[in-house]
């Protein structure tokens, strides 16, 4: 990571499940750090860089947070704030155990921060930490203010509506479900991202609403409003996007399977979940195999099913042909007939 | 990091007709090969083009990193991973072995 670009926040604020999937902007959208490199650097844009750099080099968490703590000490109020700091925070509560230490970190900073941006990204940082320690009312109280201050975009309140489901701050998750659907427009989006066609912006509108709705339905599930909870999932269904496996790329399916499954409809629960178990996240699969036994009184024949369904639900490989590094090509259809892991990956 | 951990999985497995292709969605050559050569890969690594021609986003609909695709002998994809952590690679070697048959 160098510096994260906008699609990174988004699946940080996704990143329960990692699902994180399609980001709101197309992905061979150039990054910020392009326009950076154009110009002459600043003092702080290069100690930020050389920061990174040292950063890339070390597996030590320590010293990961170490240099997110020198560098908001000698320049708390930056474009770089938010990106040390969840640095910082991710590897205090993740990896170290210390959350005080990450809240001190986190209120230091938001002491002397001005830059509206940067107030912002300082402010989730602490949200996450209240998130992660349970904190619900301070967690609610910080997102009043939050919205009180700066004027949220859609991310704003998606990072949020995950934060509070994680916290189980369902009241919170609705609140800010409700406040988001005012942004599950064409316009909305193209309010943001005028460069962006009608065609893109009416899709991305109803993925935001499918996200609203995944999350507005898992509150409602725990609240125990069931009939609420069926509603929003199917409203949301049509407007969500699909992987070429079927994968839903919001958690709507998933939270869907799960409610029908405490409602004791597990039939129904493994329907909606099978192609996220098949090919998608383990929770999925976990809660499929809960939904079996449920029905069965045990996890025999569980296997042999999932493996018919795997076979009922496979997809063609999608033919293709792309260069090596030595500029010779590689054609997919040349090596049918052999088993082959196809690995994307960046370096990144 | 899931790349280097496939290696001894295509060596183990290369001879009965098992191939691991990575492709690099980033366009940055340079640090890729430097990655390539650090860890030794030596398996199929291929570069993804950019802009509309790209074949990791508009052909395998992969958006989030990283992420792989099985694909058995008649060329469906049977699994799929979607995240790294690590011990996935046990389970990724069982998956290998049911498509690579007896």
């Amino acid at each position: 990571m160098t510096k994260p670009s906008w699609a990174w926040l988004l699946c940080a604020a996704l990143l329960a499940t990692w699902s994180c999937g399609k980001s709101e902007q197309p992905s061979d959208d150039a990054s910020p750090v392009a326009d950076a490199a154009t110009e002459e650097l600043s003092e702080v844009d290069q100690v930020a860089e050389e920061t990174w750099a040292i950063w890339e080099e070390t597996e030590d968490p320590e010293v990961k947070v170490g240099l997110a703590r020198d560098f908001l000490a000698r320049y708390p109020d930056s474009d770089h704030t938010g990106d040390f700091l969840e640095s910082a925070v991710y590897h205090l509560t993740e990896s170290l155990d210390r959350p005080e230490d990450a809240y001190e970190i986190v209120e230091t900073t938001l002491s002397k921060v001005e830059d509206p941006n940067a107030r912002l990204e300082t402010q989730m940082q602490l949200a996450v930490l209240h998130s992660k320690a349970g904190r619900l009312e301070e967690l609610s109280a910080l997102a009043d203010s939050m919205a009180e201050e700066h004027s949220f975009q859609f991310t704003d309140h998606l990072e949020l509506m995950e934060l509070a489901t994680e916290a189980g701050a369902w009241d919170l998750a609705i609140e800010q479900a409700n406040d988001a659907m005012a942004f599950a427009t064409p316009e909305a989006f193209k309010a943001q991202w005028p460069e962006y066609s009608d065609e893109y912006a009416a899709r991305a509108g109803q993925r935001r609403n499918a996200y609203c709705k995944a999350y507005q339905g898992w509150a409602e599930a725990n609240l125990g409003q069931y009939e609420a909870a069926l509603a929003s999932f199917s409203s949301g269904a049509d407007d969500t996007s699909y992987s070429l496996l079927g994968v839903d790329e919001t958690p709507l399916h998933i939270y869907w399977g799960k409610t029908l499954l405490a409602q004791g409809e597990p039939e129904a629960a493994m329907d909606k979940l099978k192609a996220e178990a098949l090919f998608g996240s383990k929770d999925a699969k976990e809660t499929f195999a809960e939904s079996w036994v449920s029905t069965r009184g045990s996890a025999d024949g569980l296997e042999e099913h999932l493996w018919a369904l795997r076979q009922e639900h496979a997809k063609p490989l999608p033919q293709f042909a792309l260069p090596n590094y030595d500029g010779e090509t590689f054609e997919s259809t040349e090596h049918i007939g052999d088993v082959l892991l196809i690995a994307a990956w960046n370096p990144t | 990091m899931e790349l280097p951990r496939l290696e001894p999985l295509w060596q183990k497995y290369r001879d009965q007709g098992f191939q691991v292709i990575a492709i690099d969605s980033e366009h940055d050559t340079e640090r890729s090969v430097e990655f390539i050569t650090e860890n030794n890969l030596t398996y199929h690594l291929l570069e993804d083009y950019e802009g509309d021609d790209n074949v990791v986003a508009s052909k395998l609909e992969i958006y989030g990193f990283p992420t792989s695709y099985l694909v058995d002998r008649e060329g469906q994809i049977l699994f799929s991973h979607i995240g790294f952590e690590e011990g996935d690679e046990v389970q990724m070697e069982e998956e290998i072995r049911k498509l690579l048959g007896p």
